[in-house]
């Protein structure tokens, strides 16, 4: 998955991570019934 | 006998929860007193004091608590506090308070019965004592002058709205804690107070704990992060943040989740304590990093990894201001006062080709070529404040 990302190039995503992260956050989105922009708050950029 | 960091302020963890028949007995007091509504920064403060998290306050800040913690990190009686930890209310409620008066803080979302609080002094904050807390609290090297700061602040910077939309009066005072909310049942198992995670790592027969902050789903760096705190301490306590959230972020739930899997496949599990903690974000950014380490203090930590931005916002702060920080704070002699927590600064870290796997500026001698970065804002940011010290070679 990491080497997918990397090699397709673009934006990374933020959450960029383990497969198995990716997988919980995968299944996250599509279970989404309310769409919503995805992205934490737009000011805050830290841990 | 704990071997732990002891908590902030030299009083043991000073709890403002009742529980049992005191409990009961404020509850049906409170319900004769007068109702204030609370917003979610209070809501989430009342309960750090419910559970000893902000050891050791036990109330509301009094102006010179306010000044002090604005000027010199230090509330009135010298011990140190990073962040104004007061409480608003209008004119007209104030107008209807006197010091002295016993008031109910209520939650306007659920009319649950947060706090009773004794109100010992009521102060007006003008617009211009607002602004210069805002000056002190949140003016990073990203804005170095007033000017520039008031340029962007009021609209791009989320705690400078939050401390501009207090209302014109705040109240000082102890308060007893009479709920913790959804926590405890919606997040169980998470959710701890700094009396059950000081147990579970003496159980673990722990000294040294690194403290993980997290609101954000855990990639790379944070594990790369972890596991350099598991090298040099005896285990690391992933603690998110699972206070009000946002639109667009990720519940809490799905971040844990997160965590289970990666602690599960990639870490040595008794190295790690997973927690959450009843807080929002206050946007303070290197201040926030203290307030961090602080309460970490309280929950067993002896250290507090800082990386690169941390608790950023836009691009307010330097890159590694909240690091630098903690060698500008005062740092009272009197037992208990100083802040014991020590932050593990952990430089600018990424995922590398030619290292095949994840490094730091201090580890990684290849090029930027080589590197894959979280995002382009925190290369952009990151060549801006952090490149003289380290130069990235191949840019
Ligand atoms: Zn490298």
């Amino acid at each position: 998955m990491l080497r997918k990302l990397l090699s397709e190039g673009g934006d990374l995503p933020d959450h960029f991570g383990r497969d198995e992260v990716v997988v919980v956050l995968r299944d996250y989105y599509e279970n989404l019934t309310d769409k919503v922009e995805i992205k934490t708050h737009k000011a805050a950029t830290g841990s | 006998m704990s071997n732990l960091i002891p908590p902030h302020g030299g009083k043991g963890l000073t709890c403002c929860l009742l529980e049992g028949a005191e409990l009961e007995a404020e509850k049906k007091k409170a319900a004769g007193l007068k109702q204030i509504p609370i917003t979610p920064r209070a809501k989430g403060d009342l309960i750090m004091m419910g559970i000893g998290g902000f050891s050791p306050l036990t109330g509301f800040m009094t102006k010179a608590d306010w000044k002090g913690v604005c000027d010199n990190y230090l509330i009135a009686d010298g011990t140190f506090w990073p962040i104004p930890v007061t409480f608003d209310v209008s004119r007209a409620d104030a107008d209807a308070i006197k010091e002295g008066d016993e008031i109910a803080l209520v939650d306007p979302q659920t009319n649950v019965v947060m706090a009773t609080m004794k109100v010992t002094e009521k102060y007006e904050m003008s617009e211009d004592e607002k602004k210069y807390e805002c000056e002190k609290v949140f003016m990073g090297e990203g804005t170095p002058s007033a000017d520039e700061f008031w340029k962007i602040a009021k609209d791009d910077h989320p705690g400078v709205q939050m401390v501009m939309n207090q209302k014109e009066f705040n109240l000082a005072g102890p308060v007893k804690v009479l709920s913790e909310a959804e926590y405890p049942e919606k997040y169980k198992g998470i959710y701890q107070r700094p009396e059950e995670s000081r147990k579970i790592f003496d159980d673990r027969g722990w000294k040294e704990v690194a403290a993980l902050q997290l609101r954000n789903p855990m990639h790379r760096s944070h594990e790369y992060l972890a596991k350099i705190a598991v090298e040099v301490c005896d285990g690391v306590f992933i603690h998110s943040l699972v206070g009000n959230l946002k639109p667009g972020d990720i519940p809490a739930d799905v971040r844990v989740k997160c965590i289970d899997v990666l602690v599960k496949n990639y870490f040595v599990e008794d190295k790690v304590v997973q927690g959450g903690y009843p807080l929002d974000m206050r946007y303070a950014g290197p201040r926030e990093g203290l307030l961090h380490a602080t309460f970490r203090q309280n929950y067993g930590c002896s250290r507090m990894i800082i990386g690169r931005d941390h608790a950023g916002v836009g691009d307010f702060y330097g890159m590694f201001e909240a690091q630098t920080i903690f060698d500008k704070i005062p740092a009272p002699e009197e037992p208990g006062k100083a802040l014991l927590c020590t932050p593990l600064k952990i430089d600018w870290t990424f995922y590398c080709h030619k290292c095949d796997g994840m490094a730091s500026l201090r580890t990684c001698p290849h090029g930027k070529e080589d590197r894959v970065l979280l995002d382009r804002k925190s290369t952009r940011l990151s060549l801006r404040h952090h490149a003289p010290e380290a130069p990235l070679r191949g840019r």
